[in-house]
C-alpha cells in the first residue's frame, strides 16, 4: 500500500536514533572544522562558513512551497529537514511506493539502518555527513518496489536556522522512479543544510534524480549522497545549481555488482561571490561496469567553483568503462574554478578517460553570431544556453519545467530583441 | 547619379600593427559582380574581416562606405542588421547552439532593422524551407548544432543559406569555392546566381577561375601587396588562370 506516514515514531527508535546523534556529534568533532589543508576541503573558500548569521526558524505556509510545485509530481515537502506530511501530495493510487520517516519503518528495517549509519560514523570522513547524522533526526524513508509512473518531488525547503536531513531511498530490484530534489532556502536564506542521501539500488533498478539549488547569497548547503548499486541497475544523476555562500556536494558512487551503471551530469551556474563545490568518488568494484561524469561549470563575478573527481577502478573490475569530463567559463577575471580529474586504475582490461577544459567563451563565436546581426548580449546568451545544452536535454519535463519557470538555466535561445 | 554600393577609398589596415591592407580603393555598384583574385597573403580575406568590422583589424587610414553610409563607426551587428553579409572562408563550429534557431534570430535581427515583425518558430519554418531548397540543403541540417561536424562543403552551403535568408544588399564572399567538390560548387553557385539583383551588390574572392565559370563576374580586381594592382572584366581572370600572378609583378 502506498503509505505517506504520519504517526509518531516508536519510543525505541526515539532513543537509539538520538544516541546515534550523540555518536555523530563526538565524531564531527573528532574531526574538527573542515580546513583547506584537507584535501577534500583544499578548493573551498572555508571562511563563509563562520559567516552565516542563521535567521531563527519560522513557519512555512502551503502558499510558499506552491511555486516551487511541479504539475505532473508528486510533492513531498521536508521542512528543516522534517518530513511534512501535511504539505505534501498525497502518493498515487497504486504507487508502489512507502514514503515515512525513517522511524515509521518496520522495527527490523529501522534497526537496520540505525546499524548501517553507525557502522559509517566510525569511518566517517566527511563533517558534513557527520553534521546531517547528528541533526537530521527526522527525514525521509523512501522505498520503491516497482515502477513509479509519477516522477517524486522532494522540496527540501529551509527556513532558517542550522538543519540537517536525511534521505534514504532504497530501490527495490526492478524497480524504477524519477526524483527531483529541490533545495528551496526561504527568504531571507540566512540558513545552512547539511543533508545526507543514501541511494540503494536493487538488480535492475533505474533511479532518474535531478538536482536543483536555485542559488542564494547567504545560505549554505551541503549535500553527501552515498549510492550502491546492484547487478544491472542504473543511477541517472543531474544537477542544477545556481551557488550559494558556501555550497559544496559529495557524491559517491559504488558499482557494486556486474553491469550496474552510473551517469553523473551537473551545471554550476555561479554568480556574484557564491561558491560551489562538486566532489564525487566513483568505485568500480566489479566488472562490466560503467560511469559516466559530465560537470560543468560557469562562473562569472567573484565566484567560485570547482569538480574534484576520483574514479577508482579496483583489482578484477576488468571490462569497466570510464569517462570523467569537466568543462568550464570563466566570464570574469575575478572568477575562479578548481578542476581536478582523476582515475585510479587497478584493473588490466578497461576503458577510462578523463579531462578538464577551463576556458572563456569564444572570441571566434562571439564574433561569428555578431556578424550576422546578434547584438554581444544576445550572442553570449547563445553561447551560455548552448554550452549547457548537453546538460539541459537530459532533463525530465518536469525538470526542464521546474528550471523554466525559475529560470535556473541561460535561455536557448535567447529572444531575438534581447 | 547615385553612389555606389560599395566605396572603399585608400583604405590602409594594420593587424597588430603590421599593415596589411595599403591605400586600397575599390567600387562595386548596384547589381554588380566584383570578383577579387590575389596569390596567398594578398589580403583578400582580411578585406571581408574588415568589412565585417571584425575588432582584431584596425582600420588605420581610409574610409568604407556601403549605400551612402560610412560604416567605420558601425558594430559587427549593426553591419549585418544594414544589409551587409560576409561569408567567411572558415566558418566557426558553434556547439549546442541549433542551426534554425540561430538562423531565426539571425532573420529577426535583419527583419527588425527593415521594420518588420519578427517571427516565432512556426512562422519562421517556411522561410527556412524555401532558403534550403534553394541551396538544396537536406532539412536534417537545421536540427545540428551551428556548423558542428559539418563538412567543409557543408559549412560553405551553410553560409550561402544564411545569404539567402537574410537577403543582404552586399553579400562579400571568402573563397566560397574552396573545399567544395564539383557537385557542391554547383550547387553553391545557383544560389548565389539566384541571388543576383539590381539592387544588390557581391563581391566573390577567390584564388580560382572555376567558380567564375559558373559565377560570371561584371569586373575582376587583383589584390596583391595589399593592394589591387589589376582591375579588368571577367577575361581578366582567364589570363590570370593561364598566366599566373606572377604575370602581373612582371608587366
Amino acid at each position: 500500500m502506498p503509505q505517506l506516514a504520519g504517526s509518531p515514531a516508536p519510543t525505541s527508535w526515539s532513543a537509539a536514533r538520538a544516541a546515534l546523534s550523540v555518536v555523530a556529534r563526538e565524531r564531527a568533532r573528532a574531526l574538527g572544522l573542515p580546513t583547506t589543508a584537507l584535501e577534500d576541503w583544499r578548493y573551498v573558500a572555508l571562511t563563509a562558513l563562520s559567516r552565516l548569521q542563521a535567521a531563527a526558524p519560522r513557519a512555512v505556509s502551503r502558499d510558499e512551497i506552491i511555486p516551487w510545485t511541479v504539475p505532473g509530481t508528486t510533492s513531498v515537502v521536508l521542512v528543516d529537514g522534517q518530513l511534512r506530511a501535511e504539505l505534501s501530495d498525497p502518493l498515487p493510487a497504486g504507487a508502489p511506493l512507502i514514503l515515512c520517516e525513517p522511524g515509521q519503518l518496520p522495527e527490523a528495517q529501522a534497526s537496520a539502518l540505525l546499524r548501517r549509519w553507525s557502522d559509517r560514523l566510525a569511518g566517517e570522513t566527511d563533517i558534513s555527513a557527520c553534521w546531517a547524522l547528528a541533526d537530521g533526526e527526522r527525514g525521509l524513508a523512501v522505498q520503491v518496489q516497482g515502477a513509479v509512473v509519477q516522477p517524486l518531488h522532494l522540496i527540501s525547503i529551509t527556513s532558517g536556522g542550522v538543519c540537517a536531513a536525511t534521505v534514504t531511498i532504497t530501490m527495490q530490484a526492478n524497480a524504477s522512479v524519477t526524483v527531483i530534489l529541490t533545495h528551496v532556502p526561504l527568504a531571507p536564506s540566512r540558513c545552512s543544510l547539511a543533508l545526507d542521501l543514501e541511494l540503494a539500488a536493487g538488480a535492475q533498478a533505474t533511479v532518474d534524480e535531478l538536482q536543483v539549488a536555485p542559488g542564494s547569497d547567504t545560505a549554505q548547503l551541503f549535500t553527501v549522497v552515498r549510492s550502491q548499486l546492484g547487478r544491472d541497475s542504473r543511477l541517472r544523476w543531474t544537477s542544477v545549481h545556481r551557488g550559494c555562500a558556501l555550497g559544496r556536494s559529495r557524491l559517491e558512487a559504488l558499482l557494486g555488482a556486474p553491469g550496474a551503471s552510473v551517469e553523473l551530469a551537473a551545471l554550476s551556474l555561479l554568480r556574484a561571490t557564491s561558491q560551489w563545490h562538486d566532489l564525487t568518488r566513483i568505485a568500480h568494484a566489479v566488472g562490466p561496469s560503467t560511469s559516466q561524469q559530465l560537470y560543468k561549470t560557469i562562473a562569472d563575478d567573484a565566484a567560485l567553483g570547482s569538480f574534484d573527481g576520483l574514479v577508482s577502478i579496483r583489482p578484477g573490475a576488468d571490462l569497466s568503462e570510464a569517462r570523467q569530463r569537466h568543462q568550464s567559463l570563466l566570464l570574469s577575471p575575478k572568477a575562479r574554478i578548481d578542476s581536478r580529474p582523476q582515475l585510479d586504475i587497478a584493473a588490466d582490461d578497461v576503458t577510462a578517460s578523463h579531462g578538464s577544459s577551463i576556458g572563456q567563451l569564444s572570441a571566434d563565436e562571439l564574433f561569428y553570431l555578431q556578424s550576422r546581426g546578434l547584438p554581444v548580449a544576445q550572442a553570449r546568451a547563445l553561447l551560455l544556453g548552448g554550452f549547457v545544452q548537453d546538460i539541459a536535454r537530459r532533463l525530465s519535463p518536469p525538470g526542464q519545467a521546474l528550471l523554466a519557470r525559475h529560470d535556473l538555466l541561460p535561455q536557448h535561445p535567447a529572444p531575438a530583441t534581447a | 547619379m547615385a553612389e555606389p554600393l560599395l566605396v572603399i577609398e585608400h583604405l590602409s589596415v594594420n593587424v597588430e600593427s603590421t599593415p596589411i591592407l595599403k591605400d586600397l580603393s575599390l567600387r562595386v555598384e548596384h547589381g554588380e559582380v566584383a570578383a577579387i583574385m590575389g596569390p596567398n597573403g594578398s589580403g583578400k580575406s582580411t578585406l571581408s574581416k574588415v568589412l565585417a568590422g571584425h575588432p582584431s583589424y584596425q582600420v588605420v587610414a581610409g574610409t568604407i562606405r556601403v549605400a551612402g553610409v560610412d560604416i567605420a563607426a558601425l558594430s559587427p551587428e549593426e553591419r549585418a542588421r544594414s544589409g551587409i553579409f560576409i561569408g567567411f572562408q572558415y566558418p566557426v563550429e558553434v556547439p549546442g547552439v541549433n542551426n534554425a534557431d540561430f538562423l531565426r534570430l539571425a532573420l529577426n535581427a535583419r527583419r527588425t532593422a527593415q521594420s518588420l515583425p519578427e517571427l516565432d518558430a512556426a512562422g519562421f519554418a517556411p522561410f527556412l524551407r524555401t532558403a534550403m531548397e534553394r541551396v538544396e540543403m537536406d532539412e536534417l541540417y537545421k536540427d545540428r548544432q551551428l556548423n558542428a561536424g559539418f563538412s567543409g562543403g557543408q559549412k560553405k552551403r551553410n553560409e550561402i543559406l544564411q545569404m539567402v535568408l537574410l537577403e543582404p544588399v552586399l553579400a562579400v564572399l571568402d573563397e566560397t569555392d574552396s573545399g567544395l567538390d564539383i557537385d557542391a560548387l554547383r550547387v553553391v553557385a545557383h544560389g548565389i546566381n539566384t541571388f543576383r539583383s539590381p539592387q544588390r551588390g557581391l563581391v566573390l574572392i577567390t584564388h580560382y577561375q572555376r567558380l567564375l565559370e559558373l559565377v560570371v563576374p561584371d569586373s575582376v580586381h587583383v589584390l596583391s601587396g595589399g593592394r589591387i594592382v589589376a582591375s579588368g572584366r571577367k577575361e581578366l581572370a582567364l589570363e590570370l588562370e593561364a598566366k599566373g600572378y606572377d604575370w602581373l609583378d612582371k608587366r
